[in-house]
């Protein structure tokens, strides 16, 4: 009652400073009324090709486009100046006449009479110098709610000429997560869910957010999480404070086989297994982490994350590209190439395709509006795409922003050398002077809210300085939030290539202080690798209490995935002693080592291999579908690979090993973990009654390669 | 407690991420079925010669008209190529389209973003997809929005490995359910949907029964939710499929008399028909049948009497006898089209190269107005004549016919939002 009571003030407030001027202005009181009562939107008179002829820019990027738009376009129907209230602009939104969008505006509201009044002055038109909007500011920007508690928010602006107004009535407001919190259109957020989400504030172009935390219950203590480094007290702390128990601590046998799969992408042999378990030295986590490391696995699998991102692919840059490109990444990954300098060479690359890996990142996209893209995608994790034709509905981001950045590539040339050698034409990039390409807005190079950048012979060294510095507040954190996304299963942000302010992290206070010690140990990946997997955080098991932070992302527990493509494929390969062998490939090379995806092979197809045809982490398939649980409970080549003569069981069956034996082989080479007691007599009991022990061991072996406890890294 | 679809959508939209999405609620159908009408596509794969086909200039100079004679069909004024016999007695259940025009001649596999999406973009220049939005053809938009009828998945398809005829951003699960052995061999075997004969039914039974036993991992650990209730979701489906009896009949063929066998053609295409038909009898609600071979750049004529065009004749016409015969026009729909016609000149080397500005497709079955021509081209089939038709416009048709929501917003795998129907308005002289 007493917030309903708060707001209604607030309300009230507002109202009266806008009867207190006098004049009402386009830019400042018509286009925020028109956005809150929709008129704008993607949905309506905001998509491109408008509503019923009538088109505005999209939630009033562009006002001298909207001012045109209402008071010329449709020869200069939509206004009557003599009689405001008779003019189409407020008699289709209040009803008076058919309007495809319905009633969107009560004639005794103060929207309407800030149309009516502007109308009546004469509609002057917006001042080039009128005062522009500088900030926002939420308040409270951090709310504390029990389920079903409410709570207003108001969101006060600042303007360029020193003035400050209320602006709640006006803003947009939307739940990150309605099944979270619910928040109404004048800003009353209300808590349904515990957890934690956000509420996105949108005025006039510029954003903000609110975080929304709703505990459980009462405050707890943990007692039985044992930090392990800064990570875990950042966690421990936001878990109490939301009355969240953790999940206990992992097995020797989870943590072992999660830390291969996430570290090197590949599962433990049971030797390997065995010799872990059976390790009593207490640091034993620790250093398998150190083990992994270093491991040529390692190159692979990191190889392939990062050649998934920048889209390493024949198509772009021939065969012998291929070679320079992959070979340059895989050579980064292995030498532990920091961040900064490895963005660097991509950013800043010139010299021949064939002769120089990181020339090819400028043979993947061709305008540079595309390099201006993916630039922002892959290495700051902002997705600029909509700044191509609009402002950025989500974001601060105009066209300027985009095509600023676009400009740092205007002046790039490839040259041919005209050689058609056995290889095709040798290709070489490099700056040049003048212009290249033209952008369609033209723009000088100026970085996402940076000043314009300094003339020089090749601006993409600014531009590459800017991105990797240590105070860009985007770089940092991108990588971060990438490679804790790669171990978790989920980013700390979500989606991982989406950082804004309108989609926080779901702890910001540890995305801050990782992405800081990242920097300061001068972007080290294997650095913060250590760091997340020695954390007690990482280290959690993945079985979770009923109902309790169920998608992981509070960290309470591990959450389960499916093995990708490639690692899936190996995994099988592996534990079955299968050797597949890859067209254009020596015999031995593994699914993770591939190239590009050229190579044929059906399932990686089905289980979800990535094109490389965006740079979104998107791209890769994880969904589950019915072809593959077809094929792995149906293929006859799957079938084949476990009953090979050359295979894993066929060794077992010659080997004269017992029952018990072979069954701990089995969950060895597939789970990396022995069967418990009950496994082992359920399945002893079931072989020794078969008729056929071959064929016995054989459905036993297909049971637990079906089995998600095989197929998912937890 | 799953979010609802709307609440997601929602959040999908502010959040760009429409990836948070449960999965299995992807897997669901978006609304109860409205309409109940299913697809049979015949996809000519490569561009069959329409001017050497369903559209004939016997008055055009030999460069032009080619080496085929006309003859008459059951609709006056609607000759047909002399090699196609059979769909000379069909045209009466045909409805021509000539003026569906595009201009992507280039490449194949553009296309046939084109021709099997509707969406006139071209997702790569080199052929696969790459850089942009890749849209879902029809049948995976019949399964996104209709979802499953009984074991048999929605959306089946025999043949092929066209790149664009697979979900796009609808995801996955949304995939047609591929088929790649040749229903006309004798030891014909649906790739990973039978069980092999050497393990045998009671082998299979027993595997089940040690899944179910010992996954104690996903029964005990998780309390299922995500990908993993979306696994189990599709184990039930694929075991639904490989046990149910229903599917096990379906793929049957044997059970068809030798004399409807014999009247598909022993070919193919003809016994992908009649399997299509009785798999759509048994629950499913698209089959796509893929015919390949007809980019004709040399020897174009021979290739089309011999090869190309006899066993499609049989095919095509068999099924639409077939299907009139059981009464199955009034809740299916038969489409014939390829990803272009071909040029209206014969090259140097016999052959014809691809054409887009000019292509005929064939549609036929329930709410089709059949019997008749829509569109013309020019007296050397060089371009259409009057009001030419764009495959955006094609594509409301289909979603018209097959009752498809074309207002619907989907978001693609970054986010973005996109409406099924993006401004194509469908062909109303086709329209029943």
């Amino acid at each position: 009652m007493r917030f309903c009571f708060t707001f209604a003030i607030v309300l009230v407030a507002s109202s009266t400073a806008f009867a207190a001027d006098t004049s009402v202005d386009f830019v400042r009181d018509v286009v925020p009324t028109l956005t809150k009562a929709g008129c704008n939107n993607g949905a309506c008179h905001g998509s491109f090709q408008g509503r019923g002829g009538f088109t505005l820019s999209l939630l009033g990027w562009d006002p001298a486009m909207d001012f045109d738009a209402i008071r010329r376009a449709g020869r200069g129907r939509r206004v009557d100046l003599a009689s405001p209230a008779n003019s189409l602009l407020l008699r289709k939104p209040t009803g008076a006449i058919a309007h495809g969008g319905g009633k969107r505006l009560n004639t005794d509201s103060t929207a309407y009479r800030i149309i009516h009044d502007f109308i009546a002055q004469g509609m002057p038109s917006p001042l080039a110098d009128a005062p522009k909007i500088t900030s926002l500011e939420v308040l409270p920007a951090d709310l504390l709610l029990k389920p079903d508690g409410t709570s207003p928010i108001r969101v006060n602006a600042k303007w360029s000429d020193g003035s400050t107004r209320d602006v709640t009535a006006w803003a947009l407001f939307d739940s990150r997560d309605t099944q979270a919190c619910d928040v109404s259109r004048d800003g009353v957020v209300t808590a349904h869910r515990p957890g934690r989400s956000s509420v996105s504030v949108r005025y006039q172009g510029l954003v903000a957010s609110v975080a929304v935390s709703t505990p459980y219950g009462s405050p707890i203590e943990t007692p039985d999480f044992k930090p392990r480094n800064f990570i875990d007290g950042i966690v421990q702390k936001e878990w109490q404070r939301l009355g969240v128990k953790p999940a206990p601590c992992s097995s020797d046998a989870e943590f072992f086989r999660r830390a291969y799969l996430d570290l090197i992408g590949t599962l433990p042999t049971p030797d390997e297994a065995k010799k872990f378990l059976a390790d009593t030295d207490a640091n034993k986590r620790s250093k398998l982490v150190e083990e992994l490391l270093e491991r040529p696995e390692y190159v692979d699998h990191w190889s392939m994350k990062w050649s998934d991102l920048l889209r390493v692919h024949r198509r772009y840059v021939g065969d012998k590209g291929l070679g320079t490109f992959s070979g340059w990444i895989r050579r980064a990954v292995r030498e532990n190439m920091p961040f900064d300098k490895l963005t660097r060479e991509l950013l800043t690359a010139q010299g021949n395709l064939f002769a120089h890996g990181p020339v090819a990142f400028y043979f993947v996209d061709s305008k540079p509006e595309e390099f201006a893209e993916t630039t922002a995608q892959v290495f700051l994790g902002v997705r600029l795409q909509c700044c191509r034709c609009h402002h950025h509905p989500f974001e601060v981001w105009a066209r300027e922003d985009y095509f600023g950045l676009a400009a740092f590539f205007t002046r790039l040339e490839i040259r041919e050398n005209g050689d058609k050698g056995r290889f095709g034409g040798l290709q070489t990039l490099r700056a040049v002077a003048e212009e290249t390409k033209k952008l369609d807005f033209a723009a000088k190079p100026r970085a996402l809210g940076a000043d314009a950048a300094p003339p020089s012979d090749d601006p993409r060294v600014a531009l590459a300085d800017w991105v990797t510095s240590k105070s860009n507040p985007y770089f940092a954190r991108n990588f971060t939030n990438r490679i804790w996304s790669h171990l978790t299963g989920r980013g700390l942000v979500e989606p991982v290539d989406d950082l804004r302010a309108t989609n926080p992290a779901t702890y910001p206070a540890l995305l801050d202080a990782l992405a800081k010690n990242f920097a300061d140990h001068g972007f080290d990946a294997k650095h913060l690798i250590r760091t997340i997997c020695n954390s007690a955080v990482y280290q959690l098991a993945s079985e979770i209490a009923p109902d309790r932070d169920r998608d992981a992302s509070l960290l309470t527990h591990r959450k389960p995935r499916r093995l990708s493509a490639e690692v899936l494929l190996d995994a099988v390969n592996q534990a079955t002693s299968f050797n597949e062998s890859f067209v254009g490939n020596p015999p031995g090379t593994r699914a993770i080592a591939l190239p590009d995806p050229t190579i044929p092979s059906p399932f990686l197809v089905i289980f979800g291999r990535p094109l490389r045809n965006n740079a979104c982490d998107c791209s890769r398939e994880t969904a589950p579908d019915l072809l593959q649980a077809l094929h792995l409970l149906n293929n006859p080549e799957f079938q084949a690979k476990i009953s090979g003569a050359n295979g894993r069981l066929a060794k077992l069956l010659e080997s004269k090993k017992t029952d018990a034996e072979a069954i701990e082989e089995l969950y060895l080479a597939t789970y990396s973990r022995k069967p418990s007691d009950r496994e082992m007599q359920t399945v002893q009991k079931l072989i020794a009654g078969a008729t056929n022990r071959k064929e016995a061991l054989e459905d036993l072996f297909w049971t637990l390669l079906n089995t998600p406890e095989f197929s998912f890294n937890h | 407690m799953f979010p609802t679809r709307r609440s997601f959508l929602r959040i999908g939209a502010l959040s760009f991420g429409g990836l948070s999405l449960p999965n299995l609620l992807e897997a669901q159908a978006d609304s109860p079925t409205q309409s109940e009408i299913n697809c049979i596509m015949l996809w000519t794969e490569g561009g069959m010669s329409n001017i050497d086909t369903f559209d004939m200039k016997p008055d055009a100079p030999a460069e032009y008209r080619g080496e085929f004679k006309a003859i008459a069909s059951t609709v006056p004024g609607s000759p047909v190529c002399e090699h196609l016999p059979f769909m000379a007695k069909q045209m009466h259940n045909v409805c021509l389209v000539k003026s569906i025009a595009h201009t992507e001649s280039g490449d194949h596999a553009a296309a046939q973003h084109y021709m099997l999406t509707g969406y006139p973009q071209r997702p790569d220049p080199s052929g696969q997809p790459a850089g942009s939005t890749v849209y879902p053809a029809f049948g995976s938009l019949i399964s996104r929005q209709k979802g499953w009828r009984n074991a048999l998945p929605p959306n089946v398809s025999f043949g092929g490995k066209t790149t664009y005829m697979g979900a796009g951003y609808l995801g996955s699960a949304h995939n047609p359910l591929r088929i790649a052995g040749d229903p006309n061999l004798r030891d014909f075997r649906v790739d990973d949907v039978s069980i092999p004969a050497t393990l045998g039914n009671g082998r299979s039974v027993r595997r089940r029964s040690m899944l179910d036993n010992l996954d104690a991992w996903q029964a005990d650990v998780e309390k299922s939710r995500g990908q993993l209730l979306d696994r189990s979701v599709y184990y039930r489906q694929a075991f639904d499929l490989l046990t149910s009896p229903v599917a096990k009949r379906a793929f049957r063929l044997d059970d068809e008399p030798a004399a409807v066998r014999d009247r598909y053609g022993s070919t193919r295409e003809g016994q992908s028909c009649l399997l299509a038909r009785r798999l759509i009898e048994a629950g499913v609600r698209f089959v796509t049948v893929t015919s390949g071979g007809w980019d004709t750049h040399d020897n174009n004529f021979n290739r089309l009497k011999q090869a190309l065009l006899p066993p499609l004749d049989k095919a095509w016409s068999a099924l639409l006898d077939d299907l009139q015969q059981r009464g199955l026009f009034s809740n299916t729909v038969v489409l014939c089209a390829g990803e272009f016609g071909r040029t209206p000149t014969v090259n140097g080397a016999a052959g014809r190269d691809h054409y887009a500005p000019c292509n005929v497709i064939g549609i036929s079955g329930a709410g089709v107005k059949m019997g008749h021509t829509v569109g013309k081209t020019d007296s050397k089939c060089t371009q259409v004549v009057g009001r030419a038709h764009s495959t955006l416009d094609y594509a409301a048709t289909m979603f018209r016919l097959l009752g498809i929501d074309g207002t619907r917003e989907y978001h693609t795998e970054d986010g973005r939002p996109v409406l099924v129907n993006n401004g194509g308005e469908a062909i109303s002289e086709v329209l029943a």
